[in-house]
């Protein structure tokens, strides 16, 4: 750690001061004009914290005019002949080297004291405000929540964001929908998904439903295909701890202008299905897509109706059968901070990802060397340990990738290698 | 010796490799077809139709009518029951998706004496630990559909089984449905292996081939670079260029990082060059510290679960 020193002289100008005095006595005695301007540049000299080497160098001072700082000179002069004064350069070596010292008695000082302090019990801290809000936060994700049969209400919730053109009329239609087919429903801001179900009671404790809802309608699902979303949400609605994940897909039109084949959609869809586990259904519009919402709203509403619900912490545990009477679930607030989490990128991802953008890495080889080397940091110290730059180049080109466990090859070693370590531009 | 059963494991590997690629898995799947599909005018368009397809398929008594499923061929070899050229048969797996379809009729009987809470029970019953499909032709809109709706949907959430509705002419959908959960479960092993890799990350590291760049002969790294930069989300095109503008290559960036002590404050400062040209009424005009302190924890962490 480190501390700024503030090192003055006690007396950084001594001769100075004590001609000046000397002369300011005489001008007293003598009661001479000189002894005002004397005085104030007594006054200054003594304020000045740094060494002044010659009589000049006192200009710079109040009250030294020309006559002032000549009388300093020759009586320096005089006093170097009579006293052998070194010469000023090593005056400010030796002022340097005062300084220096005092640094160094400070920092023996500093070590005293820190190992005082360490020998000495540590007095308990009071706790921050920030402290303070962290272990309510913990004790909240903790405490357990009960809710018997008839204690809550079940509620669907729809996503502030949910809407196909990302603007305010469609979320006004989601809603005008929901309302007319008689669903109570909440909008709220989710981290993930477009609808959730909770369990609320009385007190404000909300628990999860497993089950969430992603609405798609087919122009978007082409497009989150295309740009390669819609992967990226699977992966993310998966693992939410949410067992039940259902596309809502939605017609457009006729399903004609879609950006990609009709065929290659429902092959997607089929793929999710079969190799995801995900459930898809299909409504032809809008309102039939809100109408299997209030449907489905009324279905959880009877059969969790009976339930005796619990909260649970680890995603792991949230697994219910419906056939159980007792159920544990997750609590929305640990829902939302989880996947709110789980938006931000590690080293590690962003690593990976940059490895793919070279055509010749497919997604074995970049995670063979992720897994030898999991940071570019990690990497680069690497080609700084290697003696020869011939090494360096290789090195990555043993590295066995894949189930058949090939080896990376030199070419992909050597454009890597080249690509970091080189100025190409 | 070891050598050897090193070798043969290798070539097992390869011959599975081979088997699951896409493409090639659709010759060691093959779907099997309940007999009572015979009977009935749907099943025999069908029938008609799988056999002009590529599709392999078996015809068989099963113990639930109309019910399909799928079988793969693993490569391993049993005795053979019946004749075969080399006493040996093809061992086939069963797949764990089940097909069922009802008519109509069927559906609308059921729903009216309760007894559609019955069919998925008998299917786990006669197919435990599947997964399984019910597929029917698409439910009219009268003033009885929102009651067949509610129905479909209690077999959704109680029974976890997935509804397919299928449109006109229904012979043709179910066959595209069956192509296609044929080339999903096909894939499905060479999907499984992919997610193994990508299990460890939250988000899904996508691997669009389309946006890669070809370095030949030192020629491309220029472009990587910028895509590099670009795998952070609050770079954008003229952040990435401003950046570029300054710090051509990676070597640049990190030596910047290694010898200047304030590296992260002199990049925070590099101005973005906007490509409209000066404006009033700008807000970000500097990268900011936000951003340099990402790339400086991209390039300096030596923790891979750093977050950035």
């Amino acid at each position: 750690m480190e501390t700024r020193l503030a090192v003055r002289l006690k007396e950084p100008n001594p001769l100075f001061t004590r001609w000046l005095e000397r002369w300011l006595r005489e001008a007293e005695r003598r009661q001479q004009k000189s002894q005002f301007k004397l005085r104030q540049a007594l006054e200054a000299l003594k304020c000045y914290p740094l060494p002044l080497y010659s009589g000049r160098d006192c200009a710079i001072l109040r009250g030294f005019g020309g006559t002032l700082c000549q009388m300093i000179d020759e009586e320096l002069r005089q006093h170097r002949v009579v006293n052998l004064l070194p010469p000023t350069a090593t005056t400010s070596e030796q002022y340097e080297q005062q300084v220096q010292q005092v640094v160094r008695k400070v920092q023996e000082k500093q070590e005293e004291q820190a190992q005082k302090k360490k020998q000495r019990e540590k007095k308990p801290r009071k706790p921050t405000k920030k402290d303070l809000q962290e272990m309510a936060a913990a004790e909240e994700r903790e405490r357990r929540v009960e809710m018997p049969p008839g204690s809550f209400e079940i509620l669907l919730l729809v996503d502030i964001q949910e809407t196909s053109g990302k603007n305010k009329r469609v979320l006004d239609q989601t809603r005008s929908y929901l309302e007319s087919l008689g669903a109570q429903h909440e909008v709220r801001r989710l981290t993930i998904g477009d609808f959730l179900w909770i369990a609320k009671d009385p007190a404000g404790n909300e628990l999860v439903l497993p089950y969430i809802v992603e609405r798609k309608r087919m122009d978007d699902l082409a497009s989150s295909i295309r740009d390669g979303r819609f992967h990226e949400q699977k992966h993310r609605l998966k693992q939410s701890g949410l067992k039940h994940v259902i596309y809502l897909v939605e017609d457009y039109g006729d399903n004609e202008q879609l950006g990609l084949p009709l065929d290659s959609l429902q092959q997607a869809l089929a793929n999710a299905r079969v190799q995801n586990g995900v459930q898809v259904v299909r409504t032809e519009n809008h309102f039939r897509s809100m109408a299997y919402l209030a449907s489905m709203s009324r279905s959880l509403a009877q059969i969790f109706g009976q339930k005796t619900l619990h909260s649970v912490q680890d995603k792991a545990e949230s697994c219910c059968l419906l056939t159980d009477s007792k159920l544990g679930l997750l609590k929305f607030r640990a829902l939302y901070d989880d996947s709110a989490k789980n938006a931000q990128l590690t080293v590690r991802e962003v690593f990976v990802q940059q490895l793919l953008q070279l055509h010749s890495l497919s997604l074995e080889r970049a995670m063979a060397i992720v897994e030898r080397y999991p940071t570019p940091r990690c990497l680069l110290d690497a080609y700084e340990e290697c003696v020869e730059a011939k090494e360096a180049r290789q090195l990555l080109a043993r590295i066995p990738y894949g189930p058949l466990e090939r080896p990376l090859g030199e070419k992909v070693s050597q454009c890597l290698h080249e690509f970091y370590t080189t100025q190409f531009r | 010796m070891s050598n050897k059963v090193d070798k043969l494991h290798k070539q097992a590997l390869r011959d599975q490799q081979k088997r699951i690629k896409p493409g090639e898995c659709m010759k060691y799947v093959r779907v099997v077809i309940d007999t009572g599909f015979l009977g009935i005018s749907v099943g025999q368009e069908l029938l008609q139709l799988l056999n002009s397809s590529t599709l392999k398929y078996e015809i068989r008594s099963l113990p639930v009518s109309h019910c399909i499923f799928w079988e793969r061929n693993v490569g391993q070899q049993v005795i053979a029951l019946g004749t075969s050229p080399t006493g040996l048969d093809e061992a086939w797996k069963k797949e764990d998706q089940v097909v069922q379809w009802i008519s109509e009729s069927t559906f609308h009987k059921a729903a009216k004496d309760q007894s559609l809470v019955c069919i998925g029970p008998r299917l786990q019953d006669l197919f435990p630990n599947c997964h399984y499909t019910i597929a029917l032709p698409k439910l009219r809109h009268n003033k009885n559909s929102s009651t067949s709706q509610d129905a479909l949907i209690e077999m959704q959430l109680l029974q976890e089984l997935h509804v397919e509705q299928l449109g006109q002419p229904e012979s043709q959908e179910l066959l595209a449905l069956i192509q296609r959960y044929t080339k999903a479960i096909a894939e499905a092993p060479y999907k499984k292996q992919r997610n193994e890799t990508l299990g460890c990350f939250k988000k899904y590291v996508a691997n669009d081939k389309k946006q890669c760049v070809r370095v030949d002969q030192g020629n491309g790294y220029g472009r990587l670079w910028q895509q590099h930069l670009n795998r952070l989300p609050q770079v954008t095109l003229e952040v990435a260029e401003s950046i570029i503008a300054q710090y051509p290559c990676p070597k640049k960036l990190l030596d910047h990082f290694s010898n200047d002590p304030a590296a992260i404050q002199t990049l925070a400062d590099l101005k973005i060059k906007r490509c409209n040209g000066p404006q009033p009424l700008h807000t970000e005009r500097r990268i900011g510290n936000v951003l340099s302190n990402k790339l400086h924890t991209l390039y300096n962490a030596r923790d891979p679960n750093t977050l950035i």
